[in-house]
């Protein structure tokens, strides 16, 4: 018996982090010595560009845009694939029916859904987050339906036993023990969900981080392309940190420290 | 009060080969009464433990539990607790709504749990999770309790603690009780009889009833109870299990 209260490792230290993330961009910079600025322009231009967009207004305002569209897709893809994943996992005839649709689904490219979207719904917001969400459903499908099979049989009968209830047995079982899954499934989910995004954007939205890369495409303005890019993924890196990482350790605190 | 009456029972195997489990059993457990099943090991005990939990359904013959709502307290071998829910939660999901409530602080003190209740089920010895496991059976307000080798696994001197427990609990809500054991002389020491089964497949070859007071069970009257009841039961000597 351990009476002193769960102790978690300590996380990496936040000076290793910086460290990190410093000898990244000084690579980076010492690359840009060599190269033509233009082509690949250092540290210190992205940035520059970086603060002018933001002080017009432009970068919050595609960056808003498209994590919106981000957490719109990533909301529906999670609860739809969730849903049918946890059916398949537990209904072992509809999973054998459905398994060679899920297979079919997980191989349609994105560019394809995408395309069929807008031409099927229109060039609108409907399309867009559709179209990506069910990028997304199969790989949620997948995991989920992992997780559902492994649902520890004997805690399942003592649901019987008991007489649980259904909504019970939901929450008290099958979410608690689905929880590694579904955390596995947004992790992998945003970071594909926000790619993908991008390109719906590139493709058939007239704002959005996609549509103003591929302005600056046209441009050939690289430090602009970078700067967009390096916005964005401080934000995700941010939602990882702030948001999804202390999400997870509580919802795994029952877990002794040492297993 | 528990009325079993069971017959035939086929298991098939994943090679597709049948196997008869059961043959003829039929016992009854009064309230109040604390029975103890035993038998060979893989005679079908814990068969027919799961039968009367209505865990298996493809079987002959009749199963009834009388009294309150025919609610079953049950306690498995292993805890099978929520490793995610702490002992409190453990024991509070399984109450009937109208109890959902209730002070489980005297049944924790009983069991000696009171300051364990918010630990995870992670953070306890096998020992502590098993009490956690017979608090949740009587948490209900059982009238029947099942326990299946409750005590299997743990060292000697916890093990016998946890009997001591387990019977102070019980006589204060005497419901009617029947444990699946192979240990002999835990049957001997808790039980107000035994009902003795055979090999596989498994027909009832008799009772064993122990008239005298548990707490006039010390090691002599255990010693001379095993002599009588090995003398009833003789093939039991030979194999040297129960």
């Amino acid at each position: 018996m351990i009476s002193n209260p769960i102790s978690r490792p300590p996380t990496v230290p936040a000076i290793t982090v910086l460290a990190s993330i410093a000898g990244l961009f000084f690579a980076w910079w010492a690359g840009a010595l060599f190269a033509d600025p233009l082509v690949f322009p250092g540290p210190g231009a992205v940035l520059a560009v970086l603060v002018k967009e933001t002080a017009s207004g432009e970068l919050p305002y595609h960056l808003g845009i498209t994590l919106l569209r981000v957490v719109a897709a990533f909301t529906l893809a999670i609860l739809i694939g969730s849903a049918i994943g946890i059916f398949l996992g537990l209904n072992k005839g509809a999973n054998r029916f459905f398994d060679p649709w899920v297979v079919l689904f997980l191989n349609i490219p994105a560019l394809v859904v995408i395309v069929l979207a807008y031409i099927w719904i229109g060039l609108n917001e409907a399309a867009a987050i559709g179209a990506v969400a069910v990028n997304k459903i199969p790989n949620v499908i997948v995991t989920l339906r992992e997780g559902a099979r492994s649902i520890d049989r004997s805690l399942m009968e003592v649901a019987r036993v008991y007489h649980l209830r259904r909504s019970q047995v939901l929450f008290d079982i099958v979410l608690p023990h689905l929880q590694p899954f579904i955390a596995a499934a947004s992790r992998s989910g945003i970071s594909l969900i926000w790619k993908i995004v991008l390109v719906v954007e590139l493709l058939g939205r007239s704002n959005g981080v996609g549509f103003q890369i591929h302005l600056y495409f046209q441009l050939f303005d690289v430090a602009a392309i970078l700067a967009y890019t390096l916005g964005f993924v401080a934000v995700m890196l941010a939602v990882e940190i702030f948001i999804l990482q202390p999400l997870e350790n509580r919802a795994t605190r029952w877990r002794p420290a040492h297993a | 009060m528990l009325d079993v009456a069971l017959g035939e029972m086929t298991y098939r195997s994943a090679d597709g080969g049948a196997h008869k489990v059961l043959e003829s059993v039929r016992f009854q457990v009064s309230d109040g009464e604390f029975v103890c099943l035993t038998g060979p090991s893989g005679c079908g005990k814990t068969t027919i433990l799961r039968i009367i939990l209505g865990l298996e359904t493809d079987f002959a013959g009749s199963v009834s539990v009388d009294g309150q709502d025919g609610r079953i307290g049950v306690v498995f071998q292993e805890p099978r607790l929520l490793p995610w829910r702490s002992v409190e939660q453990n024991v509070r999901m399984v109450l009937p709504d109208s109890g959902r409530g209730q002070d489980l602080a005297p049944l924790f003190q009983a069991l000696g749990l009171e300051s364990h209740g918010a630990f995870f089920p992670g953070e306890l010895s096998l020992g502590l999770a098993r009490r956690v496991a017979i608090a949740r059976a009587f948490a209900v307000e059982p009238s029947l309790l099942l326990l299946d080798e409750p005590f299997v696994s743990l060292d000697e001197p916890t093990a016998e603690r946890l009997r001591a427990l387990l019977l102070r609990v019980w006589s204060q809500r005497p419901t009617a009780a029947l444990m699946v054991t192979h240990n002999l002389n835990e049957a001997l020491e808790l039980a107000d009889r035994i009902v003795v089964l055979s090999e596989r497949p498994a027909t009832l070859r008799g009772d064993f009833s122990i008239p005298l007071a548990r707490q006039d069970r010390d090691a002599a009257a255990l010693a001379d109870l095993k002599g009588q009841f090995e003398a009833a039961f003789p093939a039991h000597k030979k194999t040297g299990s129960v």
